[in-house]
């Protein structure tokens, strides 16, 4: 690459060319980057119809060689892969169907690598009218074959989001990206061969865990007072939302000893503090997270909280602050989608179009017991 | 994407012909000599194989000149009579058809269902299926049909739903949309309640989705706006067909045009057809601007719009969306509101109404009430927001 020309070790999928007709492909331009047009592979179909058995049954055999192909090709291109990464969402027909045919595909040809899905779930109101039956069948398929799934949810975003402007859907995107960006860039006190393999394993010590969340919490750059205590506030407002929610006033409680039986219990967390100063950050984070009632007995102590930080200026932020947390805060929107879901299938609602792309009702029924399976670990924490 | 479209009967031909210039409208290509000659876009560019297909390609120019530019209509006209179909092939459009992609016949159905389905629907069976298999065949993606007829008559009726055993069978994923005009209580045939009753049974079976559209309620939509000034000009059909080929266009354009979230037309058949049969589909339109009428534009906000288009006097059936019950609802918008906005007022208006026919719901569904999608088309109409708002209703009077 003699013009310094970057290009993005990503492989873009879809089911239609709208979406990724609009994205760079090539630019001029010394030192920008943009993504590789042999990466793409469109089963131009005309979008999948919302419908997961489309997208699984349908277009995942027919274009998985190709796409197999084309992640043989960029993987001989890196000297040590640390992990694969999806995107999509589990609302639609593509992302969830899809994605998940070509998760398992990956994980049978790359056994040992490390898999993490990230899944946008959609707005708990509503997007599509078969949006739950689509995430609970999409989460069944790759829960026993991703090694960590990262969930976001549109509600939850959106919800942050209001409080500042209008925005659209780029406004979201670019939410939820830097968050994940935070979590898988390179830190200052941490350095390993096996990279996200160590970050991520205390994270995901039990198998039946692997639900992530993330949480972040950052000053922009163009607040001119700053607080000496920014750091502290940051932390201190993350911790908060590790709190029963339903429960009324629990924001107000300061001492932390006080509000302990409001906690959540988490597997294990993470933080991870971007920007200046955030070296001094290690004791304040111990002090918010440290505490063992937030944990399960059967964890140990050691893996419990991890502190990673980096000094350097994270995109406009001063301070950003991120937790990635796996914590039984997702019960609420597990229960939520599966009640939903269910009220769908026992009405025998929408269930026409994935038997007409053979998806029985066997299959179905072993999709939702799985779900429910999680739904139970994570709420009997 | 490529959307094939069957215009049976007269009704559907004359549907056909407003619908027509206005897709070339929309795609920039029918310009008048006064406009300013405006650049052809890339959303334009990259959107025209959805309706037309060119053989060799050309570059398109912005001029009527379809001969020069190879391009066609990817429209299959079916009449038993030849007045419609003849006035395409000798208009300014004529250009835009292709011969092999018309079928007329003589003598007509005479309003009987039974001529149409079975004594044309079994003679011209061999030459319709040829007629699709060339038509398929010119399509690199064929995302939908879309079949515009009338209940009423004999031929729109009874071929039209001789057409759709015969799609399902040659192409049993794709999408056949059926978008049928019924004569309302201004009953002109005698024979009609007959036609629909026996066409709607094929209707059920075998379309993805139906749009019914009540010719008494579009033309109340019509006269309320105001019919033009001078009584000469004053056509109530083609108001009519106005308005349907502004609906048609609006539930096309998602399939058509990218937006923030892509809505193709199997993205509404999955959507809002929850059990098998239950496929009937009623639809609304708002703003509405008819041709050559002199009335106020009005200019709405965004959320008055939304709450407007749902409102009984806006749907193209006569059924109240707000006393029946539903089962979901779509949204299509064209405008560039941000998501928040948007957002914020479906929450506002449809959710106070929604969630309350939900809970009088017999079935008491908690499926999530409403989708919204957003499409941005192009911006020929700049001054006009459509939108659509396409709710399955289950009881339809």
């Amino acid at each position: 690459m003699g013009n310094k020309h970057l290009r993005a070790r990503s492989i873009l999928v879809d089911t239609e060319d709208k979406v990724i007709s609009r994205l760079k492909f090539l630019d001029s331009e010394p030192n920008a980057w943009s993504f590789s047009a042999e990466n793409v592979v469109i089963n131009n179909r005309g979008g999948c119809g919302n419908n997961w058995a489309v997208g699984y049954t349908e277009c995942g055999p027919e274009s998985c060689v190709n796409i197999l192909e084309k992640i043989r090709k960029e993987t001989e291109k890196c000297d040590n892969i640390m992990y694969f990464l999806t995107l999509g969402s589990t609302g639609g027909g593509t992302g969830s169907g899809f994605s998940s045919y070509i998760i398992e595909a990956i994980r049978s040809e790359y056994s040992h690598k490390v898999l993490m899905a990230s899944f946008v779930l959609p707005y708990s109101d509503g997007d599509v009218n078969t949006q739950n039956l689509n995430t609970i069948f999409t989460l069944s398929k790759c829960y026993s074959v991703c090694d960590a799934i990262v969930l976001f949810n549109n509600s939850s975003i959106h919800k942050q989001l209001n409080s500042c402007k209008k925005f659209g859907y780029f406004d979201m995107n670019r939410f939820i990206s830097e968050q994940l960006s935070c979590f898988l860039q390179p830190f200052s006190n941490f350095s390993s061969i096996s990279g996200v393999y160590d970050i991520l394993m205390p994270l995901i010590s039990h198998p039946q865990y692997k639900l992530l969340a993330l949480m972040a919490n950052s000053s922009e750059c163009h607040t001119k007072f700053n607080a000496i205590s920014k750091w502290e506030t940051l932390i201190r407002n993350l911790n908060f939302k590790l709190r029963k929610l339903d429960l009324p006033n629990v924001s107000r409680i300061r001492d932390t000893r006080l509000s302990n039986q409001y906690l959540e219990k988490c597997i294990a967390n993470l933080l991870v503090c971007r920007g200046a100063d955030s070296i001094l950050t290690e004791s304040v984070a111990k002090k918010h997270f440290g505490s063992s009632d937030y944990y399960p007995l059967w964890t140990p102590k050691s893996e419990r909280f991890s502190h990673l930080y980096h000094n350097r200026k994270f995109c406009d932020y001063n301070e950003y602050a991120l937790l990635v947390s796996n914590n039984r805060l997702i019960c609420k929107d597990l229960n939520n989608i599966l009640e939903r879901g269910w009220c769908s299938y026992v009405h025998n609602a929408y269930i026409h179009h994935y038997k007409k792309y053979s998806f029985e009702q066997e299959d179905m029924i072993n999709a939702f017991s799985k779900v429910e399976n999680i739904l139970k670990c994570y709420s009997s924490l | 994407m490529c959307l094939s479209c069957f215009l049976v009967g007269q009704c559907g031909n004359q549907i056909g012909s407003v619908l027509w210039p206005l897709i070339l409208k929309e795609y920039g290509l029918l310009q008048q000599e006064s406009d300013k000659k405006q650049p052809f876009k890339k959303v334009q560019e990259d959107a025209i194989h959805s309706f037309f297909y060119q053989v060799p390609e050309k570059t398109i120019s912005c001029s009527l000149d379809f001969k020069k530019s190879n391009l066609k209509a990817r429209a299959l006209l079916i009449d038993m009579e030849e007045s419609v179909v003849q006035r395409f092939q000798t208009g300014p459009l004529r250009d835009l058809f292709d011969n092999a992609c018309s079928l007329t016949n003589y003598p007509g159905s005479g309003n009987n269902w039974a001529v149409g389905y079975f004594t044309h629907g079994g003679e011209q069976k061999s030459i319709i299926k040829e007629m699709l298999r060339s038509a398929a065949e010119k399509c690199d993606r064929l995302h939908c049909f879309l079949q515009v007829f009338s209940l009423g008559g004999g031929t729109g009726s009874g071929l039209g739903s001789a057409i759709l055993p015969l799609l399902e069978e040659q192409f049993p994923k794709v999408d056949r949309v059926a978008v049928c005009v019924h004569p309302g209580v201004n009953n002109d045939v005698v024979t009609s309640p007959y036609n629909i009753a026996f066409s709607m049974k094929k209707l059920v079976e075998y379309a993805s989705c139906v749009f019914p559209l009540d010719n008494k309620a579009i033309l109340d939509i019509c006269d309320r706006l105001g019919a033009p000034a001078e009584l000469k000009t004053w056509s109530p059909y083609k108001n009519i067909n106005s308005v349907i080929a502004k609906m048609l266009l609006a539930l096309t354009s998602g399939a058509r045009f990218p937006g923030t979230l892509n809505l193709d037309i199997s993205d509404i058949a999955t959507n809002m057809v929850p059990f098998y049969r239950l496929n009937f589909l009623s639809s609304s339109l708002f703003p509405i601007k008819l041709p050559k009428a002199n009335g106020f534009r009005i200019m709405n906000r965004e959320s008055e719009q939304i709450f407007r288009v749902c409102a009984k006097e806006n749907q193209l059936l006569r059924i109240d969306p707000m006393k029946g019950r539903l089962f979901g609802a779509t949204l299509l918008s064209r405008s560039k509101a941000p998501l928040s906005d948007l957002r914020q007022n479906i929450e506002r208006y449809f959710c106070s109404i929604l969630f309350l026919l939900i809970l009088y719901s017999a079935l008491r569904f908690s499926l999530s009430p409403h989708t919204v999608i957003r499409t941005h088309g192009p911006y020929t109409w700049p001054h006009c927001k459509v939108f659509a708002n396409i709710g399955s209703v289950s009881i339809i009077h």
